[in-house]
Order: C-alpha cells, then sequence, then structure tokens
C-alpha cells in the first residue's frame, strides 16, 4: 500500500515554498527519504554497486570453493585406442533322447508281405548357428548294414527338412536353409527289414554335422 | 613392405580357415537294429459247407465235393528248411476223408494231403522246404470224400490247425 507523504515544492525566484501530501511509490519513497536526509538522490546508488559487487564476488568465491575440484582439473594430454571384438562362426549340434533300439518281431509283421518295418521317434536333433545359410547332415558308421535304416526329420523348427532317406557312410542332407538360429527337430528312425534277409543285427552309429549348405 | 604384406595375408587367410572349422559341428547317436526269428501265417477265411448229396450207383465212394474259396500267407526269415503242417481238433469218423492240398511258390506243395486223422499230436506236412520270405495270397483246397458204407453225417464242423514251423 502506497504510503503518503508531505512534499515541500520552493520556487527558487520567489524563495516562496509550499507543501502538499500525496501517495508514492517504493522509489519515490526512496526518493523522498533521501531528500528528506538532504542527501543527493545519486550518492546511495554510487555507493550501492561497489557493495553489491562485493556482495557478489564472496558468494561466487563460496560458490567456487564448494565445486568438486575436478571441475577446475588441467587436461595436460589425450590418448586413445582401439578396441576389437570378434565374434567367430559357431555352431552347435546336440542328439537328445539317448541310443535308439530297433527290435523286430513277430508282431511288427503282416503275414505275407516281405517287408518287415519298424519306426522310432524318441529322440530329437538340436542345433544352433550363427552363420549364414546352413545345412544339416547324416551318415552312418556302418559300410554294410544288413537291414535298411532310414531318417527322416520331422517338424523342423527352422529350416526344410530333406525327403527321407536310407543312411549309408556318405553324408546325406538331413534339413536345409538354417539360417542364424537355434532349433530342433525329431528324428524319425525307421528300419526295414526283408524277412527273405534272415535275422541279424546292425549296429549303426549315426553322425549329424551342420556345415555350410 | 611386400614381405609385411604377405605375411598379413597369411595371417589372414589361416583366420579364415579357423573360423571355418568352428562353423562345422557334429553330434552322434547309437542306433541298433535287431531283427529277430519271424514266423506269421494267417488265412482268409472259413471255406463253405461241404456237403456230399450224390453218389454213383453201383460204387461205394460216393460223389466228392471241394473247395477252394480260401487262402492263406506266410512270412518267415528263419530258415529255408521251414514247412507248414495241418492238424485238427478232431479226427473224423472212419469212411468219411478230408484231404487238404495247399499251393505254394515259396516251397514245395506235397499236394492232396489226408488230415482225417491229423489231430495236434500227429500233425502233417502240407508244404515243406519254404524259402525265407512271404508267401501271400495261395490256395487251399479241401476235398470232402465219404463212403456209402459209413452211412450219413449230420454236420459237423471241425477246426483246421496250419502251423509254420521248421
Amino acid at each position: 500500500m502506497p504510503a503518503t507523504f508531505a512534499a515541500r515544492t520552493c520556487n527558487a525566484g520567489t524563495r516562496a515554498c509550499s507543501l502538499s501530501k500525496y501517495a508514492a511509490t517504493s522509489r519515490e519513497m526512496q526518493v523522498a527519504l533521501n531528500l528528506d536526509r538532504g542527501r543527493s538522490i545519486l550518492k546511495p546508488i554510487s555507493t550501492a554497486i561497489p557493495r553489491t559487487l562485493t556482495r557478489l564476488s564472496t558468494y561466487l568465491s563460496f560458490f567456487f570453493l564448494l565445486l568438486p575440484a575436478h571441475m577446475f582439473a588441467q587436461v595436460y594430454g589425450s590418448g586413445n585406442h582401439q578396441v576389437t571384438v570378434v565374434v567367430s562362426p559357431i555352431s552347435l549340434l546336440q542328439v537328445s533322447g539317448g541310443a535308439v533300439s530297433f527290435n523286430v518281431t513277430t508282431a511288427n509283421v503282416v503275414a505275407g508281405q516281405d517287408e518287415m518295418s519298424v519306426s522310432n521317434s524318441a529322440s530329437q536333433l538340436l542345433w544352433g548357428t550363427n552363420s549364414g545359410t546352413q545345412k544339416i547332415t547324416a551318415q552312418t558308421s556302418l559300410g554294410s548294414p544288413l537291414f535298411t535304416l532310414k531318417l527322416l526329420a520331422v517338424s523342423p523348427t527352422q529350416g526344410t527338412a530333406a525327403s527321407e532317406f536310407a543312411l549309408s557312410t556318405t553324408p546325406t542332407d538331413l534339413l536345409l536353409n538354417i539360417g542364424r538360429s537355434s532349433g530342433t527337430c525329431t528324428l524319425q528312425y525307421t528300419a526295414v527289414a526283408l524277412a527273405s534277409q534272415g535275422t541279424g543285427t546292425d549296429n549303426h552309429t549315426i553322425t549329424f554335422t551342420i556345415q555350410a549348405q | 613392405m611386400k614381405r609385411t604384406l604377405f605375411t598379413l595375408a597369411l595371417v589372414a587367410a589361416f583366420g579364415l580357415i579357423t573360423e571355418s572349422a568352428f562353423a562345422q559341428a557334429t553330434a552322434t547317436q547309437s542306433v541298433t537294429l535287431a531283427v529277430n526269428a519271424v514266423y506269421k501265417i494267417s488265412t482268409s477265411g472259413n471255406p463253405g459247407a461241404l456237403t456230399i448229396s450224390n453218389g454213383s450207383a453201383g460204387s461205394d465212394n460216393l460223389t466228392a465235393v471241394s473247395d477252394n474259396s480260401t487262402t492263406y500267407s506266410i512270412t518267415q526269415n528263419f530258415g529255408n528248411t521251414v514247412k507248414i503242417t495241418v492238424h485238427m481238433d478232431a479226427a473224423l469218423t472212419a469212411g468219411y476223408t478230408l484231404q487238404m492240398n495247399l499251393a505254394s511258390t515259396q516251397g514245395t506243395s506235397l499236394g492232396n494231403v489226408d488230415i482225417s486223422n491229423a489231430t495236434s499230436g500227429s500233425a502233417v506236412d502240407v508244404v515243406t522246404a519254404i524259402a525265407r520270405g512271404a508267401d501271400a495270397g495261395q490256395t487251399i483246397g479241401y476235398t470232402f470224400s465219404a463212403l456209402a458204407s459209413a452211412g450219413t453225417l449230420s454236420s459237423t464242423t471241425k477246426t483246421v490247425t496250419l502251423t509254420l514251423t521248421n
């Protein structure tokens, strides 16, 4: 709320003075007070500036003292080096389910048919590769088997299953077009024996290989 | 300078070879396949009733009747000395004769064989020297004959068993 002041106005020529009241703003109050004390209005301002600067410098000194020391660290030099990272082509292959055993008995035979067959789908093939287009082949260690052992990749989660084939010592495609991924498929073995071939036993070691297509 | 470049090229080449080697992986699995001795024989069904209703005047032998409507099939891998034997659950009364004739491509058919008195303890051979393999849809022939002197015979059912054995 503006204060009410009494102002004295003097005429230099007549030296007559009059007193009047008016509501002053804060700035006008300062001026009025200064006038009232008989001092120049410029004098307090001219002395206030250095005082303000002094306070400012004090504050700034405290401010800089509070800043972390490292902010004022000097850079005396710099260096750099190169880091080389390499991810080699990695391919992994695993068979789950253990050994497979077939036993052709009378229960698997139809009278009048020479061919006797029995299937096994108890094992799975698991793979993973970070390389481009790959394929998986299969081969047997048995050079002269008595009976035929066929293999088919069923329901592969990646890639394309090749047609069912008879295992031999020559690697034959089992899965094609495997990209950078991991996947599984069921290994469906089918043993085919002819009654005319008689009885016997074949022991196979099947080797699966994942390689570039 | 050339030597350095050559060395660098050699190192790069070995690097590629190593990467290719790691790109291939293998896994193995054991698979055992055993084929045991197998004997299998089956028949296609039952023959029709064998009914004698004719004869020749002046002859005790009535007119025989036959049935070739059924077949048998076999599969065996045991060997080449396998044979088929036949027997009935009970022998026929004297004066009545039942013969069987089994065709065969894998073995030797013994032609018409009298099985009238062949029971479980006295089975008779009908096919011998059957080779390993299969023989499908081979004809079974029955011939039933009777003597007039034996009289009539009410309907009698016999169970005939074919056995594949060595």
